[in-house]
């Protein structure tokens, strides 16, 4: 540019000097659609084999649970004195028990029962645990204190013997078990959430968004929870197990449900007391809490890695 | 690190108050009374038994009662066991309970963490592999499930081991492994994180830079560090140990804490619940205590910021 300064004393410029670059907009633009959270988190989930096929075998155990009781011939609580503890042939796909009614459709009736336990505790733990947690490391102070300190007496008591006492206190059923497992649940949820906002409070967005003179609750609510929204889905599908074998033990201790209802932990505590002589009572439903079990921690290990790749091991 | 080490331990004080108050008005506020057939009793009777276990006073004498005898670790008398306390109870089956426990620790903890190591050695190749299936299968099959796999195969089937009952080295391996299980996956699952998380870090490159051999390198500098988030999971596997032999002890019969347990929700027995409650709780929050002054004893940053997690 200097050379040319020098050489040409008198510089001629055409109008065309002056019209503005072709700019190339379309270079400055992203080609691909942008993503939000949960699509870029399903589709690393899609990647992972395992995990998806722990969340087809979850969605055809829920199918079977829903249709399964509805399409046999049987029913869960039919009595037929004369087809007492068969061995699972064309009729009885599962057997049947000392009653003669049908493993099969126990099995899934147990599903239903124990699924919607679980799902249902599960999901009051999480709306406990997200609020005291967010609430707990955002405020700090006092508040921050009395929920910790109340953390911390709760998980000074072994976690079964609290829910036992709870259902010995208010009588066994389905309502008093969902207490019971909500009123224990929420401790760890809550520990983690608050881990997480007390780091997230720091960050600039909320202040940010603070600045520009947003009040607290939408500060959790369009800020913090959104953003541990991620492992708390992780944490409560790790959960839901938990408690489908909280389930089964409070059965197996004699404090589950009550006759004729049948959930799994019902099932294998009375397939337990035939094990020797007719262990297929005791088999299938251990089988469909195991296989459950697994499928779920399969899920959360891959949600895990979906939710945040960084965490990958 | 005493101010640190105060702080703690009032609040394990603390903790066991509230649970021993909890405990108490729980356990009273238990439908139906004490009395197995309460409707036999003539109204004298049911005044001296009354009497007898302090259920005539109005409840906050009851309480303060309670409290007073609890400071003198005195748990009370059982109402079903005639003429037995609830500490004579708990000094006869808490070493079962206790053997049980340390067995399957022996046996899960130092096999956990040589599985997490080698998987974490190993990484995504067939050994971690393996053990990586080894570790999600332990925490996914219920440990009650396993027993009676077990005790169905192994005893009633080959008849290698005795299905059940207490007594020999032999009643006791069983029950030790369905109670170990859980606990070797999850130590094998944390311990492989930690390994891996200390192999990728800068001070291990240092390390190896400076020349040292692989085996001085995991052994001194790895393994060494690894192995800190273990320290802070001896409260979970206190609660494991806990449930877990409640339920174990049902299935293999053995005259453990967890059955008397068990047998005092299904026989009203309140001054046993409530011990043995409290027993448990006790236990639990003495680990809590211990996790807390060890990890502040191997992380400095620990002590110094106090409670800051």
């Amino acid at each position: 540019m200097a050379s040319t300064i020098k050489q040409s004393h008198s510089p001629t410029f055409s109008a065309d000097d002056f019209k503005p670059l072709d700019q190339k907009l379309d270079q400055e633009r992203i080609a691909r659609k942008s993503m939000s959270f949960w699509q870029d988190v399903f589709r690393r989930l899609r990647k992972n084999p395992v995990a998806m096929s722990a969340l087809v075998f979850l969605i055809v155990l829920v199918m079977m649970a829903i249709f399964a009781p509805i399409l046999s011939s049987h029913k869960f609580d039919d009595l037929n004195p004369t087809d007492k503890n068969l061995a699972p042939n064309a009729q009885y796909w599962f057997g049947t028990d000392d009653f003669g009614r049908d493993v099969w459709v126990r099995v899934w009736i147990g599903a239903r029962i124990s699924l919607f336990i679980a799902v249902v505790a599960a999901l009051i733990d999480l709306l406990i645990g997200v609020f005291l947690g967010v609430l707990a490391g955002y405020r700090g102070g006092w508040v921050d204190n009395i929920i910790m300190r109340t953390i911390e007496v709760l998980s000074g008591i072994p976690w079964l013997i609290m829910v036992v006492l709870l259902i010995i206190v208010m009588g066994s059923g389905m309502t008093t078990m969902i207490i019971a497992l909500a009123i224990t649940g929420w401790v760890g949820m809550a520990r983690l959430v608050r881990g997480q906002v007390m780091q997230l409070k720091n960050y600039e967005f909320v202040l940010a968004s603070r600045t520009l003179g947003a009040r607290t609750w939408r500060i959790m609510s369009k800020h913090l929870i959104p953003n541990v929204l991620g492992i708390v889905i992780v944490r409560l599908t790790m959960n839901i197990p938990a408690i489908i074998f909280t389930e089964a033990v409070l059965s197996f201790l004699g404090l589950g449900l009550q006759p004729p209802l049948a959930s799994w932990g019902v099932l294998v505590n009375d397939g337990f007391k035939s094990l020797r002589t007719y262990p297929w009572n005791f088999w299938f439903p251990a089988a469909a809490i195991s296989l459950t079990t697994l499928a779920f921690n399969l899920l959360g290990d891959g949600l895990r890695d979906a939710v945040d790749p960084r965490l990958r091991k | 690190m005493l101010r640190y080490t105060l702080e703690k331990f009032l609040l394990m004080i603390f903790t066991l108050f509230i649970i021993s108050t909890l405990t108490f008005f729980m356990a009273h506020a238990l439908p139906g009374g004490p009395y197995q057939n309460p409707e036999k009793l003539t109204p004298q009777v049911k005044a001296l038994f009354d009497i007898k276990y302090g259920l005539n006073e109005p409840l906050p004498i009851q309480y303060v009662k309670y409290l007073e005898n609890l400071l003198q670790g005195n748990l009370g008398y059982s109402f079903k066991y005639m003429n037995q306390s609830v500490n004579g109870i708990i000094a006869k089956t808490f070493p079962v309970s206790a053997q049980l426990g340390l067995e399957a620790l022996l046996f899960a903890v130092p096999l956990g963490l040589i599985f997490g190591i080698l998987s974490a050695l190993f990484r995504s190749r067939w050994p971690d592999y393996i053990l990586v299936i080894i570790a999600v299968l332990g925490v996914s099959v219920p440990n009650f499930v396993l027993a009676a796999l077990m005790q169905y195969f192994i005893g009633v089937k080959l008849q290698i081991l005795p299905v059940a009952k207490w007594g020999t080295f032999a009643h006791t391996i069983m029950p030790s492994i369905a109670l170990g299980i859980g606990i070797l996956a999850l130590i094998t699952r944390i311990m492989r994180t930690s390994m891996l998380d200390v192999l990728g870090s800068d001070y291990l490159r240092t390390a190896k830079s400076k020349g040292l051999s692989q085996g001085l390198i995991i052994w001194r500098h790895a393994l060494r560090n690894a192995l800190l988030p273990i320290v802070t999971i001896i409260g979970v596997l206190m609660v494991d140990l806990i449930t877990g032999s409640i339920i174990i002890e049902q299935i293999f019969l053995i005259p453990g804490m967890g059955k008397h347990y068990v047998n005092s929700i299904n026989t009203n027995d309140y001054t046993l619940i409530m011990g043995l409650t409290i027993f448990y709780s006790a236990l639990l929050v003495l680990a809590i205590f211990l996790t807390d002054l060890l990890y502040g004893l191997v992380d400095p940053r620990i002590r110094v910021a106090g409670r800051k997690e």
